[in-house]
């Protein structure tokens, strides 16, 4: 197995915007005011956009680079696939690639949704299988698309419109299924969290995956706040971002062949409320919901740090 | 007391209807057009003490209310064409097995992701032959609220008497659209319970042996009487077996309990079959077009009749064939590429005789694309 003891290289860490490349996606497209997929996603393609075909399902992302009839939104390729099996198609894809020795990376850009629920089956046979994909999974925490449903990834006590907030229902009554950890326990090659408040750990983060599909699968969980959804003004999607990460709501972690790093930590940790009360979909909330969240968040990040500290004390020893 | 009337969407209507006819436990996944079933049904269902279930896909979806109907439930899914092509195996399941429940489809433009936001009739066929093997089904349709709500309930006691899965074709635009219904009052459209075994505790049951009236009354899966389940060719206790006799005698009782009492589940509307020289055949959100032309120009004197049939799967043919004796010209006015028109041409006598009116551009279908047809039919050029 000395391929997995492999550290990928990457460059020295620059200011984000000197390892961009061209914009690929067109200004004016139909996302909402304040959308972090957008965002992430012209990140994506300012990252990876030299030979990225990109995979997408129905949902909010293909339509902010598919276009309409009247043109693209973007000016790389795209193939939209079916929810179920999206990691099944660009596998087939990527190993036509693999098979007629030509350039290209595949770049999976799926929902949540997609990701954890309908299409997990899939994607967990394509980490299995190692398939050389980069799969990007924009986390809104919901069906944003058909209307604010709830999924698997949506979080505790959180209304949408299936998880009703009323007399005899207040929000999700269980917690959301933690993917990217999923992910990194089936040992792929590159597993990591990203979050758009945090854009350069974002773009090292997307170049890493590059090099990744070299040897396997990358997997990136990206969060995504949705205005729309999420119920909260359109000019506080970055302060959301940051404050999840701040709250150590969602850290920020990667994995090599399930070696864990912390990407980045925050110096002062706030409580997980300054997050949760930015967000209307959390107003019913009382403060034993807030501390039930908070004892969850703790002990999400605890665990994500205890597996990261293994990582080092494993490093060391080998040193 | 004056009846409630309300102003709803046709999606809300199934949710009321079912609940109406009993429904206790909903499982569904988010696809447009018939989110708005799962969103109502996870508002309304907590209230009654209910089951709402948000499954991670179409194929869990049913498979869960399958599971539940088994232990005495009143079921249903929704979901739209691509998830209808996902339920399919075990929409086959639920036949072979003989479990009640009840699936909304409402019908979006395809194949494939398609036109979600758009209104189509094209998955008629998919409802009668989705899933593999011989397997008689039953589908219902309905073009407006009122009778979307009475189909609803129907579906539900459909699904109860004859021990099989029921289709309920909804399509985009009846799905979403609003318009005014009058709530029925309780006991107003009858609802048929479950057909309980008298068999007591400790005696032996057997699942699968109808009674002389065909019905097959249920237990209780886990409860008093033990007996077994599967998706396998079965005997009376639910082994599996490869004995031809029986393996024949299961193929001929799903078929026949289903295609010989077509008579009791033909449901339809007709409008001036009378004395119409032109018979207009029409189901869903196609039936209003239909319909409207029908009454505009019997104003004006030409002889045209309406046909609206109501229960699509089994294909109500005595009756098409009967409606249509003495017409002239048949037109079938449908939104996809020709379904129902293929079963009326089978149905009718001279089947010259049968036209079709379509569009598949994910408008709604007008009276006037009617008409233009119409007017090419009676060779008067466009």
């Amino acid at each position: 197995m000395a391929e997995e003891k492999t550290l990928f290289k990457f460059p020295k860490a620059k200011r984000v915007y000197e390892q961009l490349g061209e914009d690929r996606l067109s200004n004016g497209i139909i996302a909402c005011p304040g959308c972090a997929e957008e965002l992430g996603l012209r990140y994506v393609l300012r990252t990876l956009g030299q030979d990225a075909t990109l995979f997408g399902i129905p949902g909010c992302s293909i339509l902010m680079y598919m276009g309409n009839s009247q043109g693209s939104y973007s000016n790389v390729p795209w193939f939209m696939g079916a929810m179920t099996n999206i990691a099944a198609m660009a596998s087939g894809y990527s190993r036509y690639l693999q098979k007629t020795k030509q350039k290209g990376t595949p770049i999976v850009i799926a929902g949540d949704g997609s990701a954890s629920d309908v299409g997990f089956q899939s994607l967990s046979g394509a980490a299995e299988r190692g398939e050389k994909i980069i799969f990007i999974c924009l986390d809104n925490e919901g069906y944003m698309n058909t209307g604010m449903q709830r999924s698997s990834s949506t979080p505790y006590k959180s209304w949408t419109s299936t998880t009703p907030v009323g007399e005899f229902a207040r929000g999700k009554n269980k917690e959301a299924k933690y993917l990217p950890l999923l992910m990194a326990f089936h040992n792929i090659a590159y597993t990591a969290t990203a979050n758009v408040g945090f854009l350069q750990d974002y773009v090292q983060k997307l170049n890493k995956a590059k090099e990744a599909i070299q040897h396997g699968m990358a997997y990136i969980h990206l969060l995504c706040p949705c205005d729309t959804g999420w119920r909260y003004p359109s000019d506080k999607t970055i302060d959301i971002s940051q404050k999840a990460v701040d709250t150590n709501y969602f850290p920020l972690w990667e994995a090599e062949y399930g070696h864990f790093r912390m990407t980045y930590e925050p110096k002062k940790v706030l409580p997980v409320k300054e997050y949760i009360s930015m967000q209307g979909k959390y107003r019913h909330l009382k403060d034993e919901d807030l501390e039930e969240i908070q004892e969850q968040t703790d002990k999400r990040y605890n665990r994500i740090k205890a597996l990261a500290e293994s990582g080092e004390k494993q490093a060391q020893a080998k040193e | 007391m004056r009846q409630r009337t309300e102003f709803i969407q046709g999606n809300e209507t199934c949710v009321r209807a079912a609940l109406y006819a009993g429904l206790d436990f909903f499982a569904g996944y988010p696809i447009t057009p018939s989110s708005e079933i799962t969103e109502h049904m996870a508002a309304h269902l907590p209230r009654i003490g209910g089951s709402f279930l948000q499954m991670e896909d179409e194929i869990s979806s049913l498979c869960s209310i399958i599971g539940a109907s088994l232990t005495g439930h009143k079921v249903m899914t929704a979901t739209s064409g691509p998830g209808f092509s996902l339920m399919q195996e075990a929409l086959g399941f639920a036949v072979m097995t003989e479990i009640p429940c009840v699936i909304a489809d409402v019908q979006r433009g395809g194949p494939s992701t398609g036109l979600p936001t758009h209104g189509s009739q094209g998955d008629v066929y998919q409802a009668r032959w989705g899933t593999q093997g011989d397997h008689a089904i039953i589908s219902l349709t309905a073009s407006n609220h009122q009778d979307l709500f009475a189909m609803t309930v129907e579906a539900f006691n459909m699904a109860e008497t004859f021990r099989t899965p029921v289709v309920l074709l909804l399509d985009e635009i009846t799905g979403h659209m609003r318009e005014p219904l009058t709530l029925p009052r309780e006991g107003e459209i009858p609802v048929i319970e479950r057909l309980r075994t008298s068999v007591p505790e400790g005696v032996d049951y057997h699942p699968y042996l109808p009674r002389e009236d065909g019905r097959l009354p249920m237990s209780d899966f886990g409860g008093k009487h033990r007996y077994n389940v599967t998706g396998l060719y079965h005997d009376m206790w639910g082994f599996p077996t490869t004995d031809p006799k029986v393996i024949h005698g299961l193929i001929h009782h799903l078929m026949d309990k289903i295609e010989n009492h077509a008579h009791e589940i033909t449901r339809y509307r007709e409008y001036y079959l009378d004395d119409a020289h032109t018979v207009l055949i029409s189901y869903g959100c196609s039936a209003r077009t239909a319909l409207h032309v029908v009454t505009s120009r019997r104003r004006r004197g030409e002889k045209l009749g309406l046909l609206e049939i109501q229960s699509l799967w089994p294909f109500p043919a005595e009756l098409v064939r009967a409606k249509c004796e003495h017409a002239h010209y048949i037109l079938v006015v449908e939104m996809n590429m020709g379904q129902v028109v293929h079963e009326v041409k089978k149905a009718v006598q001279d089947p010259e005789r049968v036209y079709l009116a379509n569009r598949v551009d994910g408008e709604f279908i007008t009276p006037t694309d009617v008409r233009n047809i119409m007017r090419l039919v009676h060779g008067r050029g466009v």
